[in-house]
């Protein structure tokens, strides 16, 4: 993709104004973990804003719309891609804005905007998508191990309730001992639940979303709503994201 | 000197007006997407109403987060606020009630500015790791040198105030006069030119973003917290 195009494309126009909105007063910084480890300016929430900013007004500003789009800096967009995917995407800075910018949501589009661009994401990221379309999880380990290792042999689950629990990849996987209590606190609760087959309950979608691989997102989503409708459930239990 | 200000006055205001008017636009355009898609429909209650006047005019988020600055902030924008109002009568023919009830106001309103302005600008510069973008520091520059040079010229650089407001409405009216005389004027005049064209954008947007905020963390706390 050329660097003349568009930047402000992936962005909803609420997501323009935020851009616009920053007063680039600086208060985000002393709330950003990342600032607290490293102290780089560059990469701080309002330099990101700041630059990207810069980016739009050369493709899109007064001045590209009269004269076309200039071409944006090689070195500065990949110095924004590192910039950008250096964020924890915690959103701190969001809440701590002075102006109240959704940043936990801006972040990920404009990775979003990156990946369109080829620029992201970066190192193991990029697996992602083929990890989950593959076994339906980010891990990449087998559905069958999904629920086996920690699944309590006690509690007993139905097919369709108005209650379903969530485990999710990080938990069936990684967070095993949590996962195993909030089912048997559902046990003690003694409410009837459902629990999607290893191979349906797939990932949530948000490793996807907050790299900005956003292809697959709806399909991941249609697919678990579609499975939890046919259970007939109308309250899902989570412990992911 | 007159005609460059006075041509240099056209162009500016034409380019405000087109900004704006894309300004406009861009909320006109995110107001009706958010209607469109908004998972909070309900209307904002008289609470949450009040918060969103508090953002806005109180800018209560900068409190929360920095108290100190928020001092030096508040007192800026209100100041700001103030002087712009009391130089509507400038542009206004006659000059309403409430433009000459707040003149005193204004006055005084032009005295805290600068020093506003000076202090926000050592909260910023003094802190360990702070962020002062060039952007900013100069438009604080900027704000401050308009601001001393407004009360030069109620102090010790006195202009005819009638022949500056005759100059102004000149050229509202297309029909530009004399320039007053006095070189404070002009360099108020012409930082003020400056200011217009170098205006942030989130005096726009920001006052759209912090509503739209208020909503968004009320539909949030109704996701969380559903019975």
């Amino acid at each position: 993709m050329k660097n003349r195009d568009s930047f402000g494309k992936e962005l909803s126009p609420k997501q323009l104004l935020e851009l616009d909105a920053c007063t680039l007063c600086g208060e985000c910084l002393e709330f950003c973990p990342v600032q607290n480890v490293t102290g780089n300016q560059a990469i701080s929430p309002p330099e990101k804003i700041r630059t990207f900013r810069e980016f739009i007004k050369a493709t899109n500003g007064l001045k590209a719309r009269l004269l076309g789009p200039e071409k944006v800096d090689r070195k500065l967009l990949e110095d924004f891609v590192k910039a950008i995917y250096e964020c924890t995407t915690c959103g701190a800075c969001g809440q701590a804005c002075s102006v109240g910018i959704f940043t936990q949501r801006l972040w990920p589009v404009l990775r979003r905007e990156m990946v369109r661009r080829g620029l992201g994401p970066i190192g193991p990221q990029a697996d992602l998508p083929s990890f989950i379309g593959r076994t339906g999880n980010p891990y990449d380990k087998p559905a069958s191990e999904r629920y086996s290792p920690w699944f309590p042999e006690e509690v007993k689950t139905v097919k369709e309730a108005d209650i379903a629990y969530y485990a999710g990849c990080t938990g069936a996987y990684e967070a095993q001992p949590m996962v195993r209590g909030d089912v048997l606190v559902l046990k003690g609760i003694g409410e009837p639940f459902t629990i999607l087959p290893p191979e349906e309950e797939v990932c949530c979608g948000f490793p996807l979303f907050i790299t900005g691989q956003h292809e697959m997102l709806s399909d991941l989503v249609k697919r678990l709503v579609d499975a939890y409708k046919a259970r007939r459930v109308k309250t899902l239990l989570s412990s992911c994201p | 000197m007159g005609t460059i200000l006075t041509l240099t006055t056209y162009v500016i205001l034409a380019a405000l007006l087109g900004e704006s008017f894309a300004r406009f636009l861009s909320l006109w355009r995110a107001a009706i997407t958010l209607q469109r898609f908004s998972s909070f429909s309900a209307k904002p209650s008289p609470v949450m109403v009040l918060k969103m006047a508090g953002d806005i005019f109180f800018l209560t988020r900068l409190l929360k987060t920095n108290d100190l600055l928020w001092i030096g902030e508040w007192l800026f924008h209100s100041s700001l606020l103030l002087v712009s109002l009391r130089h509507l009568r400038y542009v206004l023919v006659p000059v309403p009630g409430w433009v000459s009830f707040i003149q005193p106001f204004g006055l005084v309103a032009g005295y805290i500015l600068p020093l506003s302005l000076t202090y926000i600008l050592v909260m910023k510069a003094g802190r360990e790791r702070g962020y002062l973008p060039s952007y900013n520091f100069l438009l604080l520059i900027l704000l401050f040198t308009i601001s001393a040079t407004g009360l030069l010229m109620q102090t010790a650089y006195r202009t005819d105030v009638v022949a500056a407001k005759e100059f102004i409405i000149g050229i509202l009216a297309f029909n530009p006069v004399m320039l007053p005389g006095g070189l404070m004027f002009v360099l108020h005049f012409s930082l003020f030119l400056l200011l217009v064209i170098s205006l942030p954008s989130h005096i726009f947007t920001a006052p759209f973003v912090m509503i739209e905020a208020r909503r968004h963390e009320k539909a949030l706390e109704k996701l969380v917290h559903e019975e």
